[in-house]
């Protein structure tokens, strides 16, 4: 079966990355509805489909077309969006990271999907990047200790990744501004607008290892836009590191992960690209290195096929889950942001 | 060959260094007006104090394990001759070839990643601390720690840094270092494996350091040699200071 997706957002995001991806998994998913919030932008998107196009969600979700929805509008707006389209009675929904913003937005919109039994998906594309399975197979197995997890992020301006795969108009990928990190409330505020949106790829993995979030130890911004976060979670010492540059060499974005015994690096590709899954890298205590092989697939697809998945009923829905890494990277947002607010480190 | 400099060194590894420069050292066994080599595994400090005294021209401590500050600050501070250090991980002529691969960006944030038996781990640290100094252009001092360790160089404009230390049952000791920004460095060294990888990446490209021939020892040995050719002053004691008390603090 192949699902008509609304998709409710027409930013970059979209165009360099949701529809591309779509157009990737054609034998689950077909683009039927483009709505934007007013900008106008939904109109082009949509014709590259074919499809109709739309000015909030009203006309999209009374679409007969529109079967699941793809949640890629603001982080603020998507408790709302994802209330709405349950009461329209989507089948099923894809929303981008974060699931929400706040705890209770959390609570209420994975209850609503709970109580419509609508699965739905949150677009963490590194917790369903193959190498991540594999990684966690490893760990599994290996049965060590784990001591340390490092998530180490550098990226340069997207414009490079948006190139590779789409073409976007001039004004399509925002300037990134230059806020003003030494007024320490502009700085908290940016600290967990990041965690919400930037940290938030890798926080599913994090909670995967180490469920339960113990306290921040420390959390600052990092000029230009970035952030250093110290912070335990069961008991593991957790290191979070982020830095988006006007300019710079390729992206890095590693997890490492320290074991009494073996330390594994996950290398994930840049976004936007579909360059294949990422790869596990393992130094043993024994002084072997493994090097597993990539998967042609990536999490942005994997994400879109445990949605089918769902839809089908060969996969078991996890709300608790859903709910779980949501309230861990509220939490771990609000207490990094009243660090800094705090100036720990300063 | 008359101005070929004497050198007392008992150590194995430095006796083949002294061989390997034939035409500016030679070994010898009276310490006055000589390159004296120390131990770094015992009470080096005395060690150091005893060949300055005995009238030793310049002093190399190899592998310093201990710094304590009752020894090494007197040391510091009375030594008529220069004290050098080598520290295998924090090996001048690599620090200079990451430095100069840099031409002098600041990075924008460091991380540095220590993993080692318990036991090793503090001079790990201590390395890991020697390279975000050097990395981020003044001596850090640690401003927060919990599981990972927030680290603020004095500088103003000069990058944060973050260290994690990690205790382990097997496989030894690795340090990695990133310095991340327009300019990024990537430094792993693992003991080991025997494996010394740095490199540089800009938006031009990935550009890996060539492999380091040359013995670290031989390399300590031929700096010590320059630096009493040109007259310089080292300050490799007040930069072990600093990265040992900064380790321990971590570590307290």
């Amino acid at each position: 079966m192949v699902w008509g997706v609304g998709v409710i957002g027409a930013g970059p995001g979209v165009s360099a990355l949701h529809l591309p991806t779509l157009d990737r998994v054609a034998d689950r998913f077909r683009v039927a509805h483009v709505a934007d919030a007013g900008s106008g932008r939904a109109v082009e998107l949509a014709a590259r489909s074919g499809v109709p196009a739309s000015s909030g969600t009203s006309a999209l979700l009374a679409d007969p077309a529109v079967e699941v929805v793809a949640i890629c509008s603001p982080p603020a707006e998507h408790a709302r969006h994802v209330r709405e389209s349950i009461t329209a009675g989507v089948r099923g929904i894809l929303c981008e990271k974060p699931l929400a913003t706040t705890a209770d937005d959390a609570r209420t919109i994975v209850e609503a999907c709970r109580e419509a039994g609508v699965p739905i998906v949150v677009a963490t594309n590194h917790f369903y990047d193959p190498a991540w399975s594999r990684a966690k197979r490893h760990l599994v197995s290996l049965r060590a200790e784990i001591r340390a997890i490092s998530a180490t992020v550098a990226l340069p301006p997207n414009g490079r990744f948006h190139a590779a795969v789409t073409e976007l108009e001039p004004a399509g990928a925002p300037a990134r501004g230059r806020p003003d990190l030494a007024d320490p409330e502009v700085a908290a505020d940016v600290v967990r607008q990041l965690v919400l949106g930037l940290a938030v790829h890798d926080l599913p993995a994090v909670r995967d290892l180490a469920p339960r979030l113990d306290g921040v130890d420390f959390a600052v911004p990092v000029p230009p836009i970035g952030y250093s976060i110290g912070f335990r979670a069961s008991g593991i010492p957790v290191l979070l590191t982020a830095v988006m540059l006007p300019d710079g060499p390729d992206p890095i974005w590693r997890i490492t992960i320290d074991t009494s015994t073996d330390r594994l690096d996950v290398e994930f590709p840049p976004a936007f690209v579909h360059t294949g899954s990422a790869e596990v890298r393992v130094r043993g205590g024994d002084l072997t290195t493994t090097v597993y092989r990539r998967d042609a697939e990536d999490g942005y697809l994997r994400e879109w096929r445990a949605l089918a998945e769902l839809l089908e009923g060969s996969a078991t829905m996890e709300y608790h889950d859903v709910l779980d890494d949501a309230l861990f990277a509220v939490g771990l947002a609000d207490a990094a942001a009243s660090s800094v607010r705090a100036g720990a480190g300063a | 060959m008359s101005a070929r400099i004497p050198v007392v060194a008992s150590l194995p590894e430095y006796r083949v260094a002294v061989a390997g420069l034939p035409m500016r050292a030679q070994a010898a066994t009276g310490r006055a007006g000589a390159i004296v080599v120390v131990d770094g595994a015992g009470a080096w400090w005395d060690a150091a104090a005893e060949a300055v005294a005995d009238g030793a021209r310049a002093v190399l401590v190899a592998e310093p394990d201990r710094v304590p500050p009752v020894g090494v600050d007197p040391l510091a501070a009375e030594s008529d001759a220069p004290v050098l250090v080598h520290r295998s991980r924090l090996r001048h002529d690599l620090v200079a070839r990451v430095v100069d691969a840099r031409d002098g960006a600041m990075p924008r944030v460091i991380v540095a990643e220590c993993r080692a038996y318990a036991a090793d781990l503090p001079s790990l640290v201590r390395d890991a601390v020697g390279w975000i100094r050097v990395l981020s252009g003044g001596p850090p001092e640690v401003v927060a720690a919990g599981g990972a360790v927030l680290l603020r160089p004095a500088g103003t404009g000069a990058p944060i840094a973050s260290l994690l230390a990690t205790p382990t049952a097997a496989g030894g000791s690795v340090l990695r270092v990133r310095a991340l920004g327009e300019v990024t460095t990537e430094l792993e060294i693992d003991d080991p494996l025997g494996r010394r990888g740095v490199s540089t990446s800009t938006t031009g490209g990935r550009m890996v350091a060539p492999a380091l021939h040359e013995s670290g020892p031989r390399a300590a040995l031929r700096r010590a040699i320059d630096v009493l050719a040109a007259g310089e002053s080292p300050h490799d004691l007040a930069d072990l200071r600093h990265d040992a008390r900064v380790a321990s603090a971590i570590f307290s």
